[in-house]
């Protein structure tokens, strides 16, 4: 494996670019092909060292690019001459990053006037000789042929993929632009008002930039990802704005852990789920305290604790059942997208983009009472999933890697974690086992710790679930309070019956 | 950054063909497997609400979205226990796996989730930089 890939983009150039098919000029000696990868490696680039300083040069440098890549778009040849549908997504792109150069022009408040991106420029310029070139010598292309028309559609999506990342990489850099004037406004001891859409940071000004390259960003996507009908409906993606996204999510994750759980579930997936699990509680530790802070709960001695331990011990679980899981497992889909959908719901509230907010900031979070609702629940559920999960560690038929399983054996004895065997040193998996790379039944340490860890994972999810349950009461009393329309109406018990703590045998 | 070849010893990558693109997906898979573990390992030392957990369900569902992008078929390249992959930090796995996905065919209608692919990838590469990674 190669560290510097970029020559091998050039490996599989398709005959559009081919530097026989399309001859390069003496200035710039890259094939088409090439100059569209060098955009991709530009905005990948971008994307990874983006930060809030560059907000302003990247908003001013977006719609130039967006009109260069229209440009080099309208150039390739085979476009039909009445509306093409294949044309709408970029026609669209255009008009959205038209009217922001537009709002841009002649703007004294930020970002105002001033230097543009060099890395956008650089893409920008990119697309421009693309286009020259495709131009001059467009004409000689057979377009109508097969590996013709391919190229032309590999185009398409790479211009397509260039503006996608680049996008992304704005938005980015203005939720942490938004976030960078928060941070300085607190240190100068200034109030400042936190945005109520997006993050709280999207603040003004830069919350209605955020608002128009997220619907840029949006638009790219659903070229590349083939929603584009759905996107057209306005259906393509949920807001992001939306407070009981979480609710939803977590609602979603419960059903579809069930649905697998309830089938022969490889441990890939129960890996999956344990991990989730654990992401559940450490974001219901980070939400509890921000809502301490906000008054919406009042703090506890006792639930932060028990979450921390349901946290801990689904942690453990999920490192034995890792051992269980090879590299390249396949993840039930409906599965792996519910536990996206619930990392990127919690992200919504803990997280501006990529950091950890801090308490005070998710404490003025506008869907803060329902999330810690929501997050609470799912603590509370969480023991009887603990349950079922419990139930797949003591399947006779488990397997996994000989290395990892002997290994695990080892160590478990060693600590003194499994019951060491009577007749002193034992060779758990033999090594022709591990040489040969075989997959293996659990060896009898491995599987009395899978078990323990199990059994130690229902006993701390039922401890934070019952203490959740208490609270969940004082949370649901508090949005009662907060949202005026709910004011006056009867609150329903939302949510599962509480699980008691069982005393009797667990399986 | 050491390197190793993650491909089956002898088989030259003809990336025209779709074995070219498997092994590299493939590729792929492995590294970000070992970047969850490792991050996983990590947040495991850590505290219950460590944005670590975080970062290694990120890891692990960008692992699942490369293994996905596969066919039914596909069996990994044999890479059971190599030292040097153990050896790398998640940062230098997930900058590997984002530079395997460079050359990839994201025109293909089977590759059509390769660019989202290609955004997480960017997107958790620098929240690793930003973790200390």
């Amino acid at each position: 494996m190669a560290t510097d890939l970029r020559p091998a983009y050039a490996d599989i150039d398709e005959e559009l670019f081919d530097v026989d098919q399309i001859p390069m000029t003496s200035r710039d000696v890259r094939s088409v092909g090439e100059m569209l990868f060098d955009v991709d490696y530009l905005a990948r680039q971008l994307l990874m060292d983006v930060d809030g300083d560059a907000a302003g040069t990247l908003l001013r440098s977006w719609p130039t690019m967006v009109a260069a890549a229209e440009d080099l778009w309208a150039s390739l040849p085979g476009r039909r001459p009445a509306v093409d549908e294949r044309d709408r997504t970029i026609t669209s792109l255009s008009a959205q990053a038209a009217t922001i150069e537009a709002s841009l022009s002649g703007r004294t408040a930020w970002p105002g006037q001033g230097p543009t991106s060099p890395r956008i420029d650089q893409m920008t310029q990119t697309f421009l000789n693309a286009a020259s070139l495709v131009r001059r010598y467009g004409a000689e292309i057979r377009h109508e042929q097969p590996d013709t028309h391919r190229d032309l559609e590999a185009a398409r999506t790479r211009i397509m993929h260039g503006l996608y990342l680049t996008a992304h990489a704005v938005n980015v850099a203005l939720h942490e632009h938004g976030r960078d004037r928060v941070n300085d406004a607190r240190s100068a001891g200034r109030r400042i008002h936190l945005a109520q859409r997006h993050s709280p940071y999207a603040i003004a000004p830069t919350g209605v930039w955020i608002d128009r390259i997220s619907a840029c960003e949006n638009t790219a996507r659903s070229y590349l990802t083939d929603r584009f009908a759905q996107a057209l409906a306005g259906e393509a993606m949920r807001p992001a704005e939306d407070p009981g996204r979480l609710a939803q999510a977590l609602a979603n994750w419960d059903i579809q852990t069930h649905r697998a759980l309830a089938r022969d579930l490889k441990p890939s997936n129960i890996l999956l789920i344990s991990r989730t699990q654990g992401l559940i509680a450490g974001a219901s530790m980070v939400l509890v305290d921000a809502a301490a802070t906000a008054g919406v709960l009042e703090r506890s001695d006792r639930l932060v604790p028990a979450i921390a331990d349901a946290g801990r011990s689904w942690s453990n679980l999920a490192s034995r059942w890792g051992d269980l899981a090879p590299p390249g497992a396949r993840l039930e889909e409906p599965l792996a997208r519910a536990a996206a959908e619930v990392r990127a719901a919690y992200r919504q509230v803990t997280h501006d983009k990529t950091t950890l907010a801090s308490p005070e900031v998710i404490a003025r979070r506008p869907g803060l009472p329902q999330a810690v609702r929501a997050t609470l629940r799912a603590i509370e559920a969480g023991s009887e999933l603990a349950v079922v999960v419990a139930e797949k560690a003591a399947a006779p038929d488990l397997i996994g890697p000989a290395r990892a399983l002997s290994r695990r054996a080892h160590n478990d004895v060693e600590a003194g974690m499994a019951t060491p065997p009577a007749e002193g040193d034992v060779v758990w998996v033999s090594p022709t086992d591990i040489f040969a790379k075989r997959l293996v039944p659990l060896p009898p340490p491995v599987a009395e710790t899978l078990r323990e860890a199990s059994d130690a994972t229902i006993d701390a999810t039922s401890s934070a679930s019952a203490v959740s349950t208490l609270h969940q009461r004082e949370a649901m009393a508090a949005t009662h309070d907060w949202d005026p329309a709910l004011r006056g109406k009867t609150v329903p018990e939302a949510g599962r019956p509480p699980i008691a703590t069982s005393t009797g045998p667990r399986r | 950054m050491g390197q190793t070849d993650l491909r089956p010893k002898g088989t030259r990558v003809d990336t025209l063909n779709a074995d070219g693109t498997w092994d590299r997906l493939g590729s792929i898979a492995l590294l970000l497997h070992q970047a969850a573990t490792q991050v996983w390992s990590d947040a495991d030392r850590s505290a219950a609400d460590s944005p670590l957990h975080d970062l290694g369900l990120g890891v692990y569902l960008a692992h699942s979205q490369a293994s996905a992008l596969l066919p039914d078929d596909y069996e990994l390249p044999d890479v059971d226990e190599d030292p040097e992959l153990e050896e790398r930090t998640p940062l230098q796995l997930l900058t590997e796996a984002e530079e395997l996905t460079r050359p990839l065919p994201l025109h293909r209608p089977d590759l059509v989730h390769g660019s989202q692919l290609v955004v997480d990838l960017c997107d958790l590469i620098r929240e690793a930089r930003g973790l200390g990674y």
